[in-house]
């Protein structure tokens, strides 16, 4: 399995988010704890529409949540 | 760990259990001489049957008193069973490979009607295999949910 390229902020809007839980993002976005933690520890790339949900569980657009790392950088 | 994750270590103990005593059980009886003659397809039918719904109900007690045993330990009576996008891809790709290793055990049991092994030779291989397949996808899925995905 390559590296996952997909990298996120989700640890920093977490905290942006008065340190919301990552069970309540889970509950948010419809998905187990671990599948959170995997996705925040860049080991699990989600589906869009999983990725839509986490962003409007922050609020914030798409792009602000997820990017896409080159394999070379 | 998930609801989901712990349920595949009960899912292999449970077929350790079931294999463990059909295996005590069917060597028994072929010591016996009961796999011999002309009722042994009848008999390797009977005991493969016999496997089938002791496995369907061990695996549905095993789940039950897993539930209630999380139930208490947990303190939470009412347990998510959610199962998410990240399980289904999991459990996709633990079924490529057993899909895989079935059809490498449906060659060997070819191999083994060529050279004429007998019906409770072959059928048992299919059976072993069976229960090798069921344990390296549970493992498969183990190692997936290790790595994250």
């Amino acid at each position: 399995m390559g590296k996952c390229l997909v990298q996120n902020n989700i640890r920093r809007l977490r905290f942006d988010a008065g340190e919301m839980t990552q069970k309540t993002l889970a509950e948010k976005a419809g998905v187990t704890r671990q599948t959170i933690v995997a996705i925040e520890n860049a080991k699990y790339a989600p589906s869009l529409e999983l990725a839509f949900l986490i962003a409007a569980a922050f609020e914030v657009p798409l792009q602000d949540v997820f990017s896409y790392v080159r394999e070379a950088e | 760990m998930s609801f989901h994750q712990k349920s595949i270590y009960v899912s292999l103990v449970n077929t350790i259990i079931v294999m463990s005593a059909y295996y005590w059980w069917v060597s028994g009886r072929y010591a016996d001489g009961v796999f011999d003659g002309p009722n042994a397809g009848v008999e390797v039918g009977k005991s493969l049957l016999t496997l089938i719904v002791a496995g369907i109900l061990v695996q549905i007690v095993g789940m039950i008193l897993f539930s209630i045993l999380q139930a208490i330990m947990t303190n939470n009576p009412n347990p998510s069973f959610l199962i998410d996008e990240r399980d289904r891809t999991i459990e996709l790709k633990a079924l490529k490979v057993a899909y895989n290793l079935m059809a490498l055990v449906f060659f060997l049991t070819i191999i083994a009607l060529t050279m004429g092994w007998s019906t409770f030779a072959v059928f048992h291989i299919l059976v072993v295999g069976g229960a090798v397949i069921a344990f390296v996808e549970a493992l498969a899925q183990l190692c997936l949910y290790r790595r994250g995905h």
